[in-house]
């Protein structure tokens, strides 16, 4: 993620609407994103990142610089997607259907490495699918965003080792999926 | 290094390039020597590192920042006396104690007189200057008595957020 200047954010913490623009520009393709690999499906991948804004816009006035800003988001859309997430498993089993709709941003690449493109997005979905909302959070953070064990942590509130244990129980589920138990119990 | 640790590192820190050098030089020792954990280490590539780390970054549809935008303008334009008094208390956070309240004192008595002008809206006033009173409360008690001042949860604190 691009860094957002102090000066926008003090800006957008003075209500300036054209700062939080930027800070929307610069920020809600992880939101969106990360939401999308949470649920599956547009709709509610919308959902949470309107809400994930509208808690940013509310809360931006009391963000004091003690921490970093990127984190701070991280942290707004990472919990307001898990709650989401929960809730929605509580109701259905925990496997998410991929949804057909969900296509990829870019519409330059050429008709085969869109090809792929797709083919690899379904499959990322599947496996997400997979897993329960911890589990696949810690994928997306680690697998897809980068972010470190410590990052990791510092954003879910946790200890580096459920971070760790989290990574681990996934990963056993996903090669238990795709190549049998015995690849990990031999 | 046995089996058991080398596939536990290998799923966790050896895979995410969180291992320190010496460890990852004897995980390398025994997967040469291992055939299972050789195998393990292909499929955590092959099935998820690799297919992950190709995933791309979606964006949200051009409407939604103008949706938001709404809401925004929508709950502004419902609560401006509230606004006014986040953006005031903002200001008066990075003051000292004392200074605050004289600041306070003196802002509110210009909004006040302001506010009077409309008679016809007399009880929208009280209420409002209600709220001010519980507002100069909250300035004696200090940064505490902010979360209780504010009844619509403008506190921040990012706990507050995920509740
Ligand atoms: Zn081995």
């Amino acid at each position: 993620m691009q860094d957002i200047s102090k000066d926008t954010i003090a800006q957008a913490q003075m209500g300036d609407i054209d700062a939080f623009e930027k800070i929307y520009n610069v920020t809600s393709g992880f939101v969106y994103s990360l939401s999308l690999r949470m649920t599956s499906n547009k709709e509610d991948a919308e959902e949470i990142t309107q809400d994930v804004f509208l808690k940013i816009h509310k809360s931006l006035k009391r963000f004091e610089f003690r921490s970093s800003f990127k984190t701070w988001v991280y942290r707004i859309a990472v919990n307001t997607a898990i709650n989401f997430s929960r809730r929605v498993s509580k109701k259905k089993a925990d496997t998410v259907k991929y949804d057909d709709t969900v296509d990829t941003a870019e519409e330059k690449d050429t008709m085969r490495d869109a090809h792929e493109k797709e083919h690899n997005e379904k499959l990322i979905q599947s496996m997400l699918g997979i897993l329960n909302p911890d589990q696949r959070l810690c994928m997306i953070l680690r697998n897809i965003e980068g972010l470190s064990y410590e990052e990791i942590a510092e954003t879910l509130k946790v200890n580096i080792n459920t971070v760790r244990t989290r990574l681990k129980r996934a990963r056993e589920k996903l090669i238990s999926h795709f190549h049998g138990k015995e690849v990990i119990c031999r | 290094m046995k089996c058991e640790r080398a596939k536990e590192l290998l799923m966790t820190d050896y895979a995410d390039g969180e291992l320190g050098k010496t460890y990852e030089k004897d995980i390398r020792q025994h997967i040469r020597n291992c055939k299972g954990c050789e195998e393990l280490e292909k499929a955590l590539k092959k099935t998820i590192i690799e297919p992950l780390k190709d995933s791309s970054r979606h964006t949200p549809p051009a409407y939604l920042w103008n949706n938001i935008k709404e809401s925004i303008n929508v709950k502004q334009a419902k609560n401006p006396i509230e606004d006014m008094i986040v953006n005031l208390g903002m200001l008066l956070r990075k003051r000292k104690p004392a200074f605050a309240f004289a600041t306070a004192a003196a802002i509110l008595l210009v909004v006040a007189t302001l506010i009077q002008i409309p008679m016809s809206r007399e009880k929208a006033v009280n209420s409002y200057l209600n709220e001010q009173g519980e507002f100069l409360n909250y300035l004696g008690n200090g940064e505490n008595g902010y979360a209780e001042f504010n009844s619509e949860g403008l506190g921040t604190g990012i706990e507050e957020i995920f509740l």
